[in-house]
């Protein structure tokens, strides 16, 4: 048989095959395999489009976090944000399916959704029942590693609680925050849309994300000093102390 | 035509990557590396974005073993930070860190060696020299509490001072045989001096004390040490002294030859002619901190007096040094009051103590500090004390009435005229 015939042959039998066989092809294999998105805890693994954050939350690195779910941030009821859901009665809310509102599947968070919270005292106050949450139930100690009175806020800014349950009080009575040296860091970080709340000032110290830091510092004082005299008394009068010079350099966090 | 079909064919399985790729790309890698904090310290690298800061401490005369937590996690300010640990402890007055202040060590109290006069409530005494420095630094907001006045004279960070005070005065002093006085007093213009000290402007690197004592003071008062070393040329004369001021000099006009000492047994007045040359490491401490001369000079202590010299001052009392009169030393009762020159042959001399109190003290009592040393170096100039041939007309009692107007500017020119 000649190379041809050959071509000819292999046609016809993929023909045939096409004619007879009682399946059609789709595109996109496996759309029709639906998870199971009944009560609990979200089924969809978001590690499958999400593989490169996947890979840092199991890089070993991931600190505190390294145990948590996707869901426990990602959809997260301190947010405040209305996640499409399947709840059981036991559960805060209503029951049945809840669409999503202000998110459907996940929406990014906060660091200080978490991390912000108002507690006051040392007494046990469980933020929205949120150990009956379907993302927190069971994983209490992924958290709160010390127990249920470990607390978890960041503290140290002077920053009001994000969830607005407590208006007007920062994580905790005594959070002011009035000598922290990041604080302006924070503030700005809050006022950049890059990322969500604070989070850039978050990230660029407590994960592993290059950072470039360009600074702009003071590298001496001017000082204005005046003698003020009668003929019988004076003092001298240091009238000012002002930033006399600046520098300009980039640190670079690898 | 080739290379065409091959971006043509690159083209598309990139395009069929992308299309088919089910990972999506996210913004800012590494954010979801975090550090592990669970330990009940700081875990934190703050050296990963503060590496200039290190540089600078590593470079750093003082304070180089110490690491940032040692002074910006300080729990002795009385600071809550955020920790890990088991339960985590959430930050309160700051998180991470604080910018602290240099006297929540080297205050009262404090951790580390203190700061004289300045660890103590108010700054301690209206006697310390740079107080209204300290208490300007504490109210400015430019850094925390006084860090601002700590950081001009303790580190590398760079400093412009903007003086003004008078330009001149004049006076005349007459005397009658008996005793001397002052009249016609009047003080004029003003005088702007502009310092610039250029350092390194690293606020990290702290300097010894040794370079403090050596080049804070005469940098920072420049006007003050060119006043006692540059000064106003004379006329270049033999007799033409420069005219040098802020503290009396030796005078050492040929004529002076036979008496290279006083009665006190020293050299004449307090430095040497050629102030230049003197260790200018404690060139300021002779006059303005006593306490700290007479301990870092013990074979001098003896010559000197040093011990009761220290009791007339006010040095033990004062950081770094101390706001003077010419009458702390001279003053009526002192170890070093003035006296007529006893030891003079010929002269019963007069004026300096002939009052009671003492000349020095009448000046202080009724002249503003600021002028009372010039009022002094009026006569005490070298360049202005008479030389020879008219000592009488001041100093021998009952031999004739004098008057003598003298005009003198201040720091750094100096001069003066007494005729």
């Amino acid at each position: 048989m000649n190379i041809k015939g050959f071509f000819l042959f292999a046609i016809a039998i993929v023909t045939i095959g096409i004619f007879v066989l009682p399946i059609t092809v789709s595109l996109f294999a496996g759309q029709h395999s639906w998870y199971d998105l009944s009560v609990g805890p979200s089924d969809v693994p978001c590690e499958k489009c999400h593989a490169d954050i996947s890979d840092e939350m199991q890089s070993g690195e991931s600190g505190a976090h390294g145990n948590l779910t996707c869901a426990m941030c990602h959809r997260s009821l301190f947010t405040g944000y209305e996640y499409a859901r399947v709840q059981r009665e036991y559960f805060v809310g209503p029951q049945g399916t809840i669409p999503g509102n202000e998110s459907h599947a996940a929406s990014t968070v906060k660091c200080m959704n978490c991390h912000g919270l108002y507690r006051a005292g040392t007494s046990g106050d469980f933020p929205e029942n949120h150990c009956k949450d379907p993302e927190h139930a069971g994983n209490c100690m992924k958290c709160h590693w010390a127990g249920w009175y470990d607390f978890i806020s960041a503290g140290g800014f002077g920053l009001e609680d994000p969830t607005g349950r407590n208006p007007g009080h920062n994580s905790t009575d005594t959070d002011t925050g009035e000598y922290a040296a990041h604080r302006q860091f924070v503030l700005d970080a809050m006022e950049n849309n890059t990322l969500e709340g604070a989070n850039e000032a978050c990230i660029a110290c407590h994960t592993k994300m290059p950072v470039k830091i360009g600074f702009n510092v003071t590298t001496g004082a001017k000082i204005i000093v005046n003698n003020s005299y009668s003929q019988s008394h004076s003092y001298w009068d240091v009238e000012s102390i002002t930033p006399g010079s600046y520098t300009t350099y980039e640190e670079e966090k690898e | 035509m080739r290379a065409i079909l091959l971006a043509i064919l690159l083209f598309g399985i990139a395009s069929l990557i992308l299309f088919t790729t089910i990972d999506v790309s996210t913004l800012f890698a590494g954010q979801h590396t975090f550090v592990d904090i669970y330990p009940s310290s700081n875990d934190i690298d703050c050296v990963a974005c503060h590496h200039r800061i290190q540089e600078e401490l590593n470079n750093s005369a003082l304070h180089s073993e110490l690491s940032c937590e040692d002074c910006h996690r300080f729990t002795g300010a009385g600071i809550t930070f955020a920790e890990g640990g088991s339960p985590a402890t959430p930050g309160e007055e700051a998180h991470a860190a604080y910018k602290p202040r240099c006297l929540d060590c080297h205050g009262e109290g404090g951790y580390a060696k203190q700061a004289p006069a300045f660890n103590e409530s108010g700054y301690g005494s209206e006697f310390s020299a740079h107080r209204a420095l300290v208490l300007k630094a504490n109210s400015s907001g430019m850094c925390v509490g006084e860090n601002e006045a700590c950081l001009a004279c303790h580190t590398n960070y760079s400093v412009k001072i903007d003086y003004s005070y008078f330009w001149n005065i004049n006076y005349t002093v007459t005397g009658d045989g008996t005793e001397w006085n002052i009249s016609q007093f009047a003080y004029n213009g003003t005088r702007e001096y502009n310092i610039t000290y250029s350092k390194s402007g690293a606020k990290h690197e702290f300097v010894n004390m040794t370079v403090v004592r050596k080049e804070t003071c005469q940098k920072c008062h420049k006007n003050i040490y060119d006043a006692l070393v540059n000064g106003t040329a004379g006329a270049g004369g033999v007799n033409d002294e420069d005219y040098l001021t802020h503290a009396p000099i030796e005078i050492d006009d040929p004529q002076w030859a036979m008496y290279p000492d006083n009665a006190w047994g020293h050299n004449r007045y307090h430095y040497k002619a050629n102030r230049a040359n003197i260790d200018n490491s404690n060139y300021c401490s002779r006059c303005h901190n006593v306490n700290y001369f007479a301990s870092t000079h013990l074979q001098k202590s003896n010559t000197y007096n040093l011990t009761n010299v220290t009791a007339d001052t006010n040095s033990t009392q004062v950081h770094a040094a101390e706001a003077l009169w010419c009458t702390t030393c001279h003053g009526s009762g002192k170890t070093k009051e003035v006296i007529n020159d006893p030891g003079t042959p010929g002269m019963n001399s007069y004026g300096h103590s002939a009052t009671d109190p003492d000349f020095v003290d009448l000046i202080a009592e009724s002249y503003a500090r600021t002028f009372n040393g010039d009022i002094c170096m009026g006569c005490h100039e070298a360049a202005e004390h008479p030389d020879h041939g008219s000592c009488c007309d001041c100093h021998v009692p009952g031999m004739k009435s004098f008057s003598r107007d003298i005009y003198i500017e201040s720091e750094p020119s100096g001069y003066c005229t007494n005729s």
